[in-house]
């Protein structure tokens, strides 16, 4: 060691070596000559100390520690009736091992005393049953079981044992041939020993499930003997192994050798080639000293992942010496596929056998085309690596150069291959580009995507443009190896960022361009933060913070206190500095004042959010606080994980964002400290998050490198703006006017990024209720809405390229369940929950026609292609058709009764119509409504039609087995979907080329018609997908979440985005504008600036009713009651004289209410009047002045309503969504009330579900 | 009941004490820490659940869970707590390791006592060579940087994890990755010099 340093120094050493840790050595030099003058003595212990890499090995946590403790009393501890211990041989992950002495017969055994966690009853059990087929395991390799019981402990419980044949001077297989210095030969003949030993197991029907090489022991005499034979399995026979591992903590079967079935844990996947598949990873360990896969340090999933997704190492690769016949044998142990591996440890030996003697072996080459089309498949549907992009084009191009050669010969079959080959390209580049994008690794897809034929890209390549990253502006911030603290000046105009050298540069926004340099400090600036236009406050690395005016460089304050503020916020109209530091506190300067100083806090502070009046949110040691504007420290926040050193406030203090090393941000209500959302996406640490001034966006920056938007009502990610040459973030700030983010990397790279940029090209939100149905217009411009589960009765509009509603269309008694477009967009029509169907003037917002014939709830609602006649169907199974413009009937078809009708469509031609019932497809003829075809799909109801546009084919979306693209006129199903358990939707776009389809889990592609091969995937909607349109120009696709947000993925690009009114402007100006540009694209000749003024007034009107919407719905509850009431036919008198007493009251209470309720479910008929009774509840607690409309109250009935529906319905699963829900709301304090009244009902929904899910 | 409600009163006021600054207390503090860990471990082995490859976390929390039933989570008690129990953890080990010594046994892994056996014994291993060397190369560091040793002891003698040690800390997680890097740099360039002055 050199010259010890002193107390001062080595405060310095430690603050400067944070500083440069994480430098690479070209910044670390520069950063050494800026933090240590020349001859500065801490200089050669820090560089002395960089230099120190100590391996990984090197003070590894994780000792055993209670081993460790325990030992040493453990053996007098344990007594076992006939046997005698004689030493403690070990303890592993399954227990620990004894010699001992068996007393009858005497001899000398292993004892295995087990450890599980599960029941020792019933592991007893299992050890018993299976002891005696281990025990008649006789082979030399096997290490015979003797025998198996349990025994008791000193303190009271029991223990499996087993006694088995001790192995003498036992070594793992692997072990003994490195210190034996086996030659290559000698090893193959030893293994083949051990794999004899497998295959008679295996004959007896005995897998091990655990082969490795501390279980492939080699004894004195140089045999194999291999232990634990079924031992994995009594083990753990009922647990998969990945909630084996995570439960204990430890991993029980070593994740290096066990193969890709394992991890799945499907039981019935593990045969006998699953040992094949461990002794060829033993084999290649034995063979190359290494494995196959670099598992070292990685957590069980990240394993899984490995194992299941990468070539493994091939031999040859490690030596020459192994390339041929034992590359290829070792290569066709460890295949993927069971069914490519050698079938059995039999065929295994006797290949190596074959390779011993010099004879060809059996494993057969895979062709390299084969493989790539293997590795293709394995890969669909995940984000793919550059590599893998890599490889598909030198594969693609290969083939391509092999047929070029032959072209001669056969070039009409060499063209279309390589054509295939360029589709396949194509596909796999989009689906890279798509799964890469959030992750911000689509680059190099997309240039892949660029080398394609032009004639093969389509809507998704143009979609995929639309989604680049745009940063508006970039440049690098000089002299700064660490991410620079950075602020916008109050009016947004300029940027202030601090340097190294202790300047502060001012750039202008957007353009970066630099202003002007201050020098504000000596060294390195930390923290920065603006008092007012032109004064910053700026934090040193020399512990100092001084307030300095830009430009100048006059100094007007400082603080020496030992401090390194970290964060910075300046309140009491810039009087104060709050300064969050790296050691001690949360300190307050009274920086223009009389300077005093006092600690608010104690802990470390990372990230401080700052309201108007003093109050924020900071966080304290990890954990995020609520600040009072008082100083008072709000405890009663409640303490969220730890870790947390990213905070934010939302400008109206409604909500608190904190993220940090758990890689996702929560956003919780400040007042409750409830989380209300969860935003996943982050793959590293969050570092830095700030909201919009409007408060609906929030924008995370992490050490992925990647900047998040999400919308904050919804928790939907909004945009993912991607990382720069793996530079992790450092901060993010919202400029004032909310239009720009600026972003600085650890390495400097400073960006201007647009918050209009999308990974869809819109989302369309309200913070509730959610949508639940969704049409888009022909041209995409315009968006229909309706909330079915929440129980709107009205339709929503939406400009897509605004984000905003722009109409409302009231006109319906109940939920609206479906709407489509008329071809020409002057229509929609819609058909609700109230047997009502609508037919809408677009441009006036008013109904046109009402259509009333239904005998049940409209399901489904079709335009003819000519806009003439309308079909719609009803849930019990009617479809009527009706002319658009007069409402009169022209068909009554009753498709059958005790099924639902969920899926219509007509036919290109308008010819046909096709309706799913049940399980069932039913053709009519338009005309004559004659019964053209039926068909029966498969077990599950048919959810959702759609004609192909060139007519003959059906593509049906069905509950489980059966969805695909049908020949109606034959009933055959030409092509197959994937079956999902629950509705999936799937609509064709103009041209027929490709089918855009959702699952149940929320995924959304898109289906190459052509070839019927899945093209890409657009996105996974983490809540699920209710509905999905294409607009009938193909030019965008619109998907509603169940979250209730809608997702709008089209070609047009950012940039046309970026000119957009904001939500801050009025809504009569935007109503005006988005009319105006309807009137601009031509689409209403005969409209004239008076239905301009009208839409503006109706804009003004709907704003007015939307304020007094409480008030609406509480005159228009009894009308709805009573609507509802007269169309139950079938209702008891009972039920009637229920519901009249509800109806009579004034204020109706709850018992009545119940008792309505009640007489309703016995009834048996009355779905709708349940569901209307609970509307009511609403209504009465709104009257009763409790709930304002987004309070938890309103969500607990909308609960029980949704559930209930899923009951009626037979949407178990949205209908358990809705239940989870309520189970959360319940809890909600401000609810106490509701919950109080509510509480029963809920119990009762709870118990059908339970009955229902039996049956 | 109440006994245990008397107990437990009592080890929180001696927890408060040893926070105060109370040597005695202190003392009294870590044996009572180390005497619940042997119990926990002891239980963990004697009986299905648990065992042998307990990790060092799951032994200090439990024996945080049952020394202070009512989960007492105020900031400075959870510290000292922990504090204690690393404490108690590396005197175990070092004691262990001491004994060890003089009894003349290999200073070698816990595999050289029983030679053979490494076959059944699943990856467990205690680098009794390294640990005591460590501990004399601990204080030096515990003298000159009491900060980064605080972290060494929660990390590596009461096994705690980054993010665990940062909230008893109450330090960000970055500052005991820091700390945690810088010590371990500063060990091991310790520990090779020693080597290379015995050598």
């Amino acid at each position: 060691m050199s010259e010890p340093l002193d107390a001062g120094q080595r405060r310095r050493l430690e603050e400067v070596y944070e500083l440069v840790a994480d430098l690479g050595p070209d910044e670390l030099s520069v950063a050494l000559d800026a933090y240590c003058a020349p001859g500065d003595p801490i200089r050669a212990e820090l560089e002395a100390l960089l230099a120190s890499t100590p391996d990984r090995g090197f003070m590894a946590t994780g000792l055993p520690w209670a081993t460790v403790l325990a030992r040493e009393e453990s053996i007098p501890e344990l007594t076992l009736e006939g046997f005698e211990l004689v030493r403690r041989l070990g303890a592993g992950g399954m227990g620990t091992v004894f010699e001992a002495v068996q007393e009858s017969p005497r001899r000398r055994v292993a004892l295995k005393v087990v450890r599980s966690d599960s029941d020792s009853v019933e592991l007893a059990r299992r050890l018993e049953r299976e002891g005696e087929v281990l025990a008649r395991l006789r082979h030399p390799a096997i290490a015979v079981i003797h025998a198996s019981g349990t025994c008791r402990t000193p303190l009271g419980g029991t223990l499996p044992f087993l006694a088995m044949e001790l192995v003498e001077e036992a070594q793992p297989l692997t072990a003994y041939a490195e210190q034996h210095g086996l030659e290559l030969a000698a090893r193959l003949e030893l293994f083949a020993l051990c794999c004899d030993g497998v295959e008679h197991a295996h004959q007896r029907g005995v897998l091990h499930r655990d082969l490795k090489p501390s279980n492939l022991l080699v004894d004195g005499n140089g045999l194999p003997k291999i232990i634990d034979f079924g031992i994995a399995r009594i083990l753990a026979a009922d647990e998969s192994p990945l909630s084996r591992h995570t439960r204990t903590g430890q991993v029980l079967g070593t994740p290096a050798y066990m193969s890709p079935e394992q991890f799945v844990g499907d039981p019935d996947a593990v045969d006998a080639r699953t040992d094949v598949y461990a002794l060829g990873v033993v084999l290649f360990e034995l063979v190359a000293g290494r494995l196959p896969y670099d598992l070292a340090g990685r957590s069980l999933v990240e394993c899984a992942t490995i194992v299941r997704q990468q070539v493994p190492t091939r031999l040859s690769t490690i030596h020459t010496r192994f390339r041929g016949d034992l590359d290829l044998l070792v290569a066709t142990a460890l295949r993927k596929e069971p069914e490519l591996r050698y079938a059995s440890a039999a065929a295994l030996a006797a290949d190596l056998r074959r390779h011993l003697r010099g004879e060809p072996i059996a494993a057969q080459r895979t062709g390299t085309f084969r493989q790539f089309r293997m590795f293709a498949r394995r890969h669909r549907g995940l984000a793919l690596s550059v590599a893998v992009i890599v490889l598909v084009s030198v594969v693609g191009a290969l083939v391509a150069t092999d047929f070029a050669i032959e072209a001669g010969a056969r070039s009409r079959e060499s063209e279309l291959r390589l054509r295939e080959v360029e589709r396949q390209a194509y596909r796999l580049g989009l689906q890279a580009a798509f799964g890469g994008f959030d992750a911000g690794r689509s680059t190099p897809a997309q240039e892949l995507l660029a080398a394609t034929p032009e004639s093969l890209r389509g809507w998704e390549c143009a979609v995929l443009e639309g989604l680049q990253d745009r940063s508006v502006a970039t440049a690098r911030v000089d002299g700064q190896p660490r991410a620079a603290p950075l602020a916008f000046s109050h009016d947004g105009r300029s940027l202030a960022v601090a340097r190294t050298d202790g300047r502060v540069e001012r750039r202008n926004v957007p353009g970066l361009e630099v202003l002007d340099a201050t020098v504000c400090a000596p060294g390195p600036i930390v923290a920065l933060s603006y008092v007012d236009e032109g004064v910053v406050a700026v934090a040193g690395a020399d512990g100092v913070v001084r307030v300095v005016e830009l430009g100048s460089g006059t100094e007007r304050a400082r603080l020496e206190e030992p401090v390194l503020p970290h964060a910075m916020a300046w309140r009491a109209e810039g009087r104060e500095l709050l300064c969050g530091t790296q050691r001690s506190a949360l300190l307050a300067w009274r920086a223009l004042d009389d300077g005093e100083v006092r600690t608010v806090a104690p802990g470390y502070c990372a990230s401080i959010g700052l309201l108007a009046d003093g109050s924020g949110v900071f966080t304290q040691g990890g954990v995020l606080t609520l600040l009072q504007a008082d100083d008072q420290l709000d405890r009663s926040f409640p303490a969220m994980e730890l870790g947390v050193g990213a905070a934010a406030l939302s400008p109206d203090g409604r909500w608190v964002a904190g993220g940090g090393a758990g890689k996702l941000v929560r956003i919780h209500d400040a007042r409750t400290g409830l989380p209300v959302a969860h935003l996943f996406g982050h793959s590293s640490e969050v570092v830095t998050l700030a909201f919009s001034p409007d408060g609906h966006c929030l924008v995370s920056g992490s050490h992925d490198g990647s900047v998040r938007t999400w919308d904050v009502a919804t928790g939907s990610p909004l945009a993912t703006f991607s990382p720069v040459d793996r530079e992790s973030i450092g901060a993010v700030r919202f400029s004032p006017s909310g239009r720009w983010i600026a972003a600085i990397g650890s390495m400097g790279r400073l960006r201007i990024l647009p918050r209009a940029a999308g990974t869809s090209s819109a989302l369309l939100t309200e913070r509730r209720p959610g949508h639940n149905t969704v049409a888009l217009s022909p041209d995409g411009s315009l968006c229909a809405t309706a909330s079915f589960f929440a129980f709107e009765d009205h339709v929503r509009l939406w400009d897509v390229d605004l984000g905003e509603v722009v109409a409302e269309l009231h006109g319906h008694a109940w939920s609206v369940g479906e709407l489509e477009f008329s071809r020409d967009g002057r229509w929609l029509a819609s058909g609700g929950a109230d047997r009502t169907a609508i037919v809408w003037d677009v441009a006036r917002g008013e109904a046109a026609t009402v259509f009333e014939e239904h005998a049940s709830s409209v399901e489904s609602i079709r335009w003819s292609p000519d806009g003439t006649w309308i079909a719609s169907s009803g849930l019990a199974g009617e479809l009527l058709v009706w002319e658009a413009a007069s409402g009169a009937l022209r068909h009554r078809i009753v498709a059958g009764t005790g099924q639902q009708a969920l899926g219509l469509a007509i036919s290109p031609s308008g010819s046909e119509i096709a309706l799913g019932f049940g399980p069932r497809v039913m053709l009519y003829d338009a005309a004559s409504a004659d019964l053209l075809a039926e068909f029966t799909t498969g077990p599950g109801a048919v959810t959702d039609l759609e004609f192909h546009p060139a007519g003959g084919l059906l593509a049906v979306g069905c509950v489980g087995e059966g969805s695909g693209l049908w020949d109606w006129r034959r009933g055959v199903r030409v092509h197959e979907l994937p079956a999902f358990g629950g509705r999936s939707y799937l609509d064709f776009d103009p041209r027929g080329e490709r089918l855009a389809m959702t699952s149940t889990d929320g995924e959304v592609w898109l289906q190459d018609c052509v070839e019927w091969v899945r093209m890409c995937t657009l996105g996974d909607c983490l809540h699920g997908v209710c509905d999905l349109d294409w607009s009938a120009d193909g030019s965008r696709l619109a998907v509603v979440e169940r979250n209730g947000s809608v997702r709008i993925w089209g070609p047009r690009s950012n940039a046309e985005r970026f000119g957009i009114a904001s939500r801050t402007e009025a809504e009569a100006a935007r109503v005006r504008s988005s009319l105006e540009a309807l009137l601009a694209r031509g689409e209403y000749a005969d409209a004239d600036h008076e239905v301009v003024d009208a839409a503006v007034r109706r804009g003004r009107w709907l704003a007015r009713m939307r304020a007094t919407e409480a008030g609406r719905r509480q005159a228009a509850y009894s009308m709805r009651l009573r609507r509802t009431l007269a169309r139950e036919r079938a209702s008891s008198p009972e039920l009637r004289s229920a519901v009249s007493a509800v109806l009579g009251l004034a204020e109706p209470a709850r018992e009545d209410l119940e008792r309505a309720v009640e007489a309703a479910r016995r009834d048996g008929c009355g779905e709708q009047l349940r569901l209307a009774l609970v509307r009511l509840g609403v209504d009465v607690a709104e009257a009763d002045g409790l709930p304002a409309p987004d309070d938890p109250a309103l969500s607990l009935y909308d609960g029980c309503a949704g559930a209930l529906l899923g009951l009626a319905r037979d949407d178990l699963d949205s209908g358990r969504a809705y239940l989870e829900a309520l189970r959360l709301l319940l809890a909600d304090p401000r609810a106490e009330v509701i919950a109080r009244r509510l509480l029963p009902l809920v119990e009762r929904i709870e118990v059908r579900f339970a009955e229902r899910s039996r049956r | 009941m109440k006994e245990s409600h008397d107990a437990n009163q009592e080890l929180t006021r001696l927890l408060e004490e040893a926070a105060g600054g109370d040597a005695d207390a202190a003392g009294r503090l870590a044996d009572a820490v180390h005497a619940e860990l042997r119990r926990v471990a002891r239980s963990y082995l004697g009986r299905e659940r648990g065992g042998p490859t307990l990790q060092a976390t799951a032994l200090v929390h439990e024996a945080w869970l049952r020394l202070f039933p009512g989960g007492d989570a105020s900031f400075e008690n959870r510290r000292h707590f922990f504090g204690s129990a690393a404490q108690a953890m590396r005197r175990i080990l070092v004691d262990r390791a001491r004994r060890r010594e003089r009894a003349g046994l290999d200073r070698g892994s816990e595999r050289a006592d029983d030679p053979g056996i490494t076959a059944v014994v699943d990856d467990v291993a205690v680098p009794v060579e390294d640990l005591l060397s460590v501990h004399e190369a601990f204080d030096e560091l515990a003298a000159l940087y009491p900060r980064k040793a605080e972290v060494v002891e929660l990390r590596y003698f009461c096994g705690l994890t980054e993010p665990e040690v940062a909230a008893v800390l109450g330090a960000s997680r970055n500052t005991v990755t820091r700390d945690w890097q810088f010590a371990r740099s500063w060990l091991h360039r310790r520990l090779s010099d020693r080597r290379s002055e015995e050598s």
